[in-house]
This record gives C-alpha cells, sequence and structure tokens, in this order.
C-alpha cells in the first residue's frame, strides 16, 4: 500500500515538476521570435493491479501549438507582401530619375526647347538664336541619355540584389534540409526536437520572404518545400536556385540546378525583382525610346521641309534629310533600339549653327525664319514626342500607385494573418501564470500525499 | 481555438505581446508617413509632386505647364511685332507727309510767274531731289537691325542707293496664338513701288516717278512742265494713294496684333489660374490636416509607452 501510494505521489510530484519546466521554458521564451508554446501532456498511468486505481501520473509528450491551415496562409500572405514591397521600392527608384510634373524635367525642356526655335524667326541673320538652339537640343540629349543609363543602373542594381538573395535562399534550402534529417532521425529515436521544429519553421518563414515557399509536412517530421510545382527540399535534400538571363527579349529567371528548368516564382521578394525587371523596366525603356526616336524624327522632317542660310548648298549630297536635303539637328541610331541612350545633336550642327534650316525659301535664306516658327508649334502637337513623354509619365505614375497601394493591402492582411497565427502559437502570459499557479498547487497536493503516505507509515511503525 | 488544458473555447485572438507591439509599430510607421506626406505638400506648395501622387492630373500639369511657357513666347512674339508695327507706322506718316509737301511743289509750278526764273526751277527741282532722298532713306528704317520694308529677302536694305528694290518674299510673321501667325509690316515693292510707277527708282531710262518730276522740272520747257503738271501729277497721286492704302493696312495690323497681345496676357492669366487649381495646396486645411495628424502621432506614443500592460505575475505572492 504505502509504496503504491508514495509511487504515485511521487509520479504526480514529476508530472507537475516537468509541467512546470514546459512553463517555464515558455516564459522563457516569451519573445523569441517563431517560437511555439509548449504545453505538457500528463496521462494517467494505467493500473496495475486488480483493484483498478491506477499507477499515477507521467507525461507522455510535450505538444507544441499549432495551427496548419493558418500557418501556409500566413506563409503566403508574407511572401505577397514581401513581392509586392520589393517590386514598390525598384519602381519608386525608376519614379525617382524622372523629376515630373516640375521645372526641371524632360517636359519643361521640351517646352524651353520648342520656344527657342521663335528666337530665331525673331532675328534669322543672327547666329546667337541659333546657338541657344543647339544648346537646348544638347540639354535633352543630356537629359535622354542619362535617363535611359540611369534606367539601365536600376536594372543592374537589381540583378545584384537578386543574385545576393538567391544565396541566401540557397543556404536557407540547405539549412532546412539539414534540419529535416536531424528532426527525422530524432522523432525516430522518441524525442520531441521541439525547438529544431521552431528553428525550421523560422527559416521556412524566411524563405517564404524571399521566395514565396509551400511546406508539406510528412509524416516521419520532414517537412518539404515547393516552389509552384518544384521539390526545392526533400527530406535531406535540398535543390538550389541560380539566376539565368537570356531570350529575346532579354528576360532574366530562376533555374532549378537540379531540374535545369525555369522555376516559376510568384511570391516573396524575388517574385516582385523578377516582375520589376523582366515587365517594368524594358516597358519604360522602350516607352523613353519612342520618346527620342519622336523627337528626333519630328525635329529632322520639319528641318527637311526648310532651307539653311544659303539654301542647304553646304549641306553635302545624302548627308541632309527630307526633300531638300537639310542638315539634321538630331541623330539616333544603329537602329532605334536604345534611341534613348544614342540620340546626340549632329555634331556638324554643334560646329556651324548656320546649318539650321530655318527659312522656307532657299533664296531668301538669309532672312527668313518661317520654317523655325512652324518648328516652335510643333510642341502643342497632340500627337508629338511631349504627348507620348506624358503618356509614358501616366503609366509609370500609375504603376507605382497601384503597386503601393497593393503593397499596404498586403501588408495589412499579412500583418492580421500573423496575429491569428501568434495567438494560437505565441506565449500568452497570464495563460502561463495561471497554469503556472495550477501546478504549483498540484505539486503541494502530491507533496502533501507523501508525508501523509509517511506519516501513516510511521504510526504503524510505532504501533509495532 | 480550445484550451488545451480545459478544452474551454476561447476567443480568436489572443493578444500575446509580440503582436501588440508589432501592430503599435505598424500604427505608428503609417501615421509618421502622413505626416511627411503633408509636410512635403506644405513645403513645395503643391499638391501633386511626383507622379504616382495622381497620374492623370501629373499629366494635366505638365500640358499646362507646357501651355505657359508657349503663352509667354507668344507675349514676346506680340511685343516684338509691335515694336516693328508703331515703327513702320509713324515711318508712313512721314512719308505721307513728304509726297504731299512734293505734290504742293508740282502744283505751284503752275503759276505762270515762276516759268521765267531757270534759278527758281531749279530750286524748286532740288526740293524734289530732296524729298526723293529723304524718302529713300524711310524706306530702309529698321527696327531690332532689320529693314522693316525688305520682307524676308534682305536684312539691312529695302531699296538700294538707285532706288531699285533690294528686299524679297513675304512680310515676315510672328506667332501670337497656336497655329496663328500675324504679318509684322508690308513689303517695300508693294509701298512705294518699283520701276516707272514706283517712287524711288533713279536708274536712268527707267526713272520713278520722283525722279520723273525732277526731271520735267528742272528740263523748264514748256512741254516738260506741262508734262510734270499733268500725267506726272497724276502719277504722284496714285502713288500717294497707294501708300496710304498700305498705311492703311499697317494700322489695322496694328489693332489686330494689340488685340491678340491683349488675348495672350488673359490666356496666361486663365492658365495660371487653372494650374493653381489643381496644384496649389490649400493651406489652412493642409495646416489642420497636419497638427491633426501629429496629435494623433503623439497619441499613439504614449499608448505605445503603456504597452507593459499589467499582468499576473505582478499580482502574486
Amino acid at each position: 500500500m504505502g509504496d503504491m501510494g508514495l509511487g504515485i505521489a511521487g509520479s504526480g510530484l514529476q508530472a507537475a515538476r516537468a509541467a512546470m519546466d514546459a512553463v517555464a521554458q515558455n516564459l522563457a521564451n516569451v519573445d523569441t521570435p517563431g517560437y511555439a508554446a509548449e504545453q505538457a501532456q500528463i496521462t494517467a498511468a494505467p493500473s496495475g493491479d486488480q483493484l483498478g486505481i491506477g499507477s499515477g501520473a507521467y507525461v507522455n509528450g510535450v505538444a507544441q501549438a499549432s495551427d496548419a491551415v493558418l500557418s501556409a496562409d500566413n506563409l503566403a500572405a508574407t511572401a505577397s507582401s514581401a513581392g509586392t514591397s520589393a517590386l514598390q521600392q525598384t519602381l519608386s527608384t525608376v519614379q525617382a530619375v524622372f523629376p515630373e510634373p516640375g521645372t526641371n524635367g524632360l517636359s519643361s525642356q521640351l517646352s524651353t526647347f520648342w520656344s527657342s526655335w521663335d528666337a530665331i524667326a525673331t532675328n534669322p541673320s543672327q547666329v546667337a538664336p541659333r546657338t541657344e538652339v543647339v544648346n537646348q537640343a544638347q540639354d535633352l540629349v543630356s537629359t535622354l541619355n542619362q535617363a535611359s543609363a540611369q534606367l539601365t543602373q536600376t536594372s543592374a542594381n537589381t540583378n545584384t540584389q537578386m543574385a545576393s538573395t538567391v544565396s541566401q535562399v540557397n543556404a536557407l534550402l540547405g539549412q532546412v534540409a539539414s534540419l529535416n534529417q536531424s528532426i527525422v532521425s530524432s522523432i525516430a529515436s522518441g524525442a520531441q526536437p521541439n525547438s529544431m521544429i521552431d528553428q525550421r519553421n523560422n527559416l521556412v518563414n524566411q524563405l517564404g520572404q524571399d521566395v514565396g515557399i509551400t511546406a508539406r509536412a510528412q509524416a516521419n517530421g520532414a517537412l518539404d518545400l515547393y516552389i509552384g510545382g518544384f521539390t526545392m527540399v526533400q527530406g535531406n535534400t535540398a535543390d538550389s536556385l541560380a539566376v539565368s538571363t537570356g531570350g529575346t527579349p532579354l528576360t532574366t529567371s530562376l533555374v532549378s540546378n537540379a531540374a535545369g528548368a525555369a522555376v516559376p516564382v510568384t511570391g516573396g521578394t524575388l517574385a516582385g525583382l523578377l516582375t520589376a525587371v523582366n515587365v517594368n523596366i524594358p516597358a519604360y525603356r522602350s516607352q523613353l525610346d519612342a520618346v527620342a526616336v519622336d523627337l528626333a524624327g519630328t525635329v529632322n522632317t520639319q528641318l527637311g521641309n526648310g532651307y539653311d542660310a544659303v539654301g542647304n548648298t553646304d549641306v553635302a549630297a545624302g548627308a541632309g534629310v527630307g526633300p531638300h536635303n537639310s542638315a539634321p539637328l538630331f541623330t539616333i541610331g544603329p537602329g532605334t533600339a536604345g534611341a534613348a541612350a544614342t540620340i546626340a545633336v549632329n555634331a556638324a550642327v554643334v560646329a556651324d549653327p548656320q546649318l539650321l534650316a530655318a527659312a522656307s525659301s532657299a533664296t531668301n535664306g538669309a532672312n527668313d525664319g518661317s520654317n523655325a516658327q512652324a518648328m516652335a508649334e510643333l510642341g502643342t502637337s497632340a500627337t508629338g514626342p511631349d504627348q507620348a513623354y506624358r503618356t509614358f509619365i501616366t503609366n509609370l505614375g500609375s504603376d507605382v500607385q497601384t503597386v503601393t497601394s497593393q503593397s499596404q493591402a498586403q501588408q495589412s492582411l499579412s500583418q492580421s494573418l500573423g496575429a491569428s497565427l501568434q495567438s494560437v502559437i505565441g506565449v500568452n502570459t497570464d495563460q502561463q501564470t495561471v497554469d503556472m499557479l495550477q501546478y504549483q498547487q498540484a505539486y503541494q497536493a502530491s507533496a502533501k500525499v507523501v508525508s501523509t503516505v509517511d506519516t501513516m507509515v510511521q504510526s504503524l511503525l510505532a504501533a509495532v | 481555438m480550445t484550451d488545451l488544458m480545459s478544452g474551454v473555447s476561447l476567443p480568436a485572438i489572443e493578444l500575446v505581446p509580440s503582436v501588440m507591439g508589432q501592430q503599435a509599430v505598424t500604427n505608428l510607421t503609417t501615421d509618421q508617413t502622413s505626416i511627411a506626406r503633408l509636410e512635403e505638400q506644405l513645403s513645395t506648395g503643391n499638391q501633386v509632386n511626383q507622379p504616382s501622387d495622381n497620374p492623370a492630373q501629373a499629366s494635366n500639369i505638365m500640358q499646362i505647364n507646357a501651355a505657359l511657357t508657349r503663352a509667354d513666347t507668344y507675349a514676346q512674339n506680340a511685343s516684338d511685332g509691335l515694336g516693328w508695327l508703331s515703327t513702320a507706322d509713324s515711318t508712313m506718316n512721314e512719308i505721307i507727309s513728304t509726297l504731299q509737301q512734293v505734290r504742293q511743289t508740282v502744283l505751284s509750278i503752275s503759276v505762270a510767274s515762276l516759268t521765267s526764273t531757270p534759278g527758281a526751277m531749279q530750286a524748286l527741282a532740288d526740293q524734289v531731289n530732296s524729298a526723293q532722298q529723304s524718302l529713300l532713306n524711310l524706306s530702309n528704317t529698321t527696327y531690332a537691325g532689320q529693314a522693316v520694308f525688305a520682307g524676308t529677302g534682305n536684312v539691312t536694305t529695302a531699296f538700294n542707293p538707285d532706288g531699285t528694290y533690294a528686299g524679297g518674299g513675304n512680310a515676315p510673321t510672328r506667332t501670337v496664338a497656336p497655329g496663328t501667325s500675324m504679318a509684322i509690316a508690308v513689303t517695300g515693292d508693294k509701298v512705294f513701288g518699283t520701276g516707272t510707277t514706283g517712287l524711288l527708282s533713279t536708274v536712268p531710262g527707267s526713272l520713278g516717278v520722283l525722279a520723273q518730276i525732277s526731271q520735267d522740272i528742272s528740263t523748264g520747257s514748256q512741254a516738260s512742265l506741262a508734262n510734270a503738271a499733268g500725267p506726272d501729277l497724276k502719277n504722284l497721286d496714285s502713288a500717294i494713294a497707294t501708300v496710304e492704302d498700305q498705311a492703311a493696312q499697317l494700322g489695322a495690323q496694328y489693332q489686330q496684333m494689340s488685340t491678340m497681345q491683349q488675348q495672350v496676357t488673359s490666356s496666361q492669366a486663365a492658365l495660371d489660374g487653372e494650374l493653381s487649381g489643381i496644384q496649389s495646396v490649400n493651406l489652412p486645411q493642409a495646416i489642420t490636416n497636419l497638427q491633426t495628424q501629429q496629435s494623433a502621432y503623439q497619441t499613439a506614443l504614449w499608448a505605445t509607452s503603456q504597452l507593459i500592460q499589467p499582468s499576473l505575475v505582478q499580482f502574486l505572492g
């Protein structure tokens, strides 16, 4: 009898102690990111005799709070939020290249350029207004060249960021695979590797942020990771990603090293960066190039309709443009791709501004500025380079506006899902304190039983 | 969710400290972003500071700015045009009065008492010559270094010393409104004429009206004086009528240019008004919003400081 009672009370003490340890662990990790609250599972031991009283209590495991659905939702929301945020930052950088609608941007420079042609019409025989037009043209060209260079730079920076994120992702995939191995062998030997599981969850969250990942738990405790249909981690083997650029038009993609094929990345920072590099920046570049082509074409065509001060006799045959072989002001090329980077002012005109075909008549070239007058009016056309540029800026602004509001929506969704998840797996201090009081009372009760049994045995021994 | 120990159902979201902390930080960041945006608006005075603030309005603003720059040039063109026109106008007045004097001179030769004195005839002829010379000078009047009667054909000279027309082309124009350009002068060949019906030619064999009159007067014969008082006078009258015609046209051009200048000014004012309607920040409203936002931010900061909530731990012994 005494043995049984003491044994039962003793097991009660141990159970209460173990449960207290779990509470202590929870309170110690109340601020640890990604920590899931543990709970000791106390079970009554089966009875060993005919009376069926039972043999005490034992802790048959420490359960870790989890919610698969919330975890999966949270992972997906984290990925979306990181993706839109990365895209928004990149597009804002691009928008900063174009200071519109201010007085320092290309729009304002174009207006000044067109109006400077009127000064030639006011004084057709003077060199000064022509030199001014050439200066304005050089300003335009340098703004276009710089904008194009900055787009290229942003693209290069984004590629660099992608490369470093990919190497981080590869490291994380490797770590998850090795944690899988440890967890599986630990579970197989009967232990409950809660802290390793917490660590693995942290890594998976980080991967979700970086590249958008789906996780599937296996029966043996391993966690398999997938991107699209590609298996990134299976048990203790991990794949890795590489950045690959190629094709026409030039596209960047992430390639799985094991499968050798492009992986469809739809979430995480990498998805946002890929969209920026493959979709947005090339679109902006081609719109900017179209503005440059339009500008050069419009100006050179109008010049081609006129004559310079000597009736275009100083332009070599075939070196001019238009029906009257006038000297062109802008040169682009070769080809129209990358026009914003290659547009330049005709060096011959820079050297001799009198080559500008400002007159409409060949014989009165010295004092006729009517072609320059016609040129000045082109700025207000509804279809010229000014309108093309405004359309481009509107598109850029709309893109940034849209992705900013998407990013805000995703962030608040991600946060509310995170809060829901935390409320299930996080440590609630008040709850833990109440549990602590309960386990303290249970311990005191079992201790009381031990001392009572001891008194009973003492009185029995004293009676003999 | 259910409490694992007792199996009791608990409310959906338990606020654990880490979640409360995150939410507080998010709210503070949102407040800070709003404050930053209002401060940007106040310091620039503009509502739209980058295209993403309002893409459609950004395009509108760029268009209005372009129109304003163009309108400034229209105003400059109009004022330059008015300078040309008023110079030409006052020159025309002098031309007409000079021609009227020549006419008086021609009329005076019919007085019989003067026919006997060759010296007196020569004096009259000299008067006509000097009128011719001053008309030649007037024909080469310049404004801003350009001859106003030369059309687009010549920069500095409308009429050569021998009275032949050195200009060419049409009168120059100035653009003063979208798609509208107005002439700012009349061409010398229309004002003074050319050849034998013109006023200025002194080329032997093809004398202009004044040279012809002068020659006829200085010849002094009965026939030549009759010529001077007859056909020459008729030619002179028709030349004067032509000049007055052109002067009227210049006057009309001047009025039109003046009107266009006023239109440019009022369109500039309209564009400015439109721009400030779209772009200008409503200062009282923005300042009020900023103050409201700042006090919300301070309240959020205070609330965050109260995040360390009392917990059961403080009440245990």
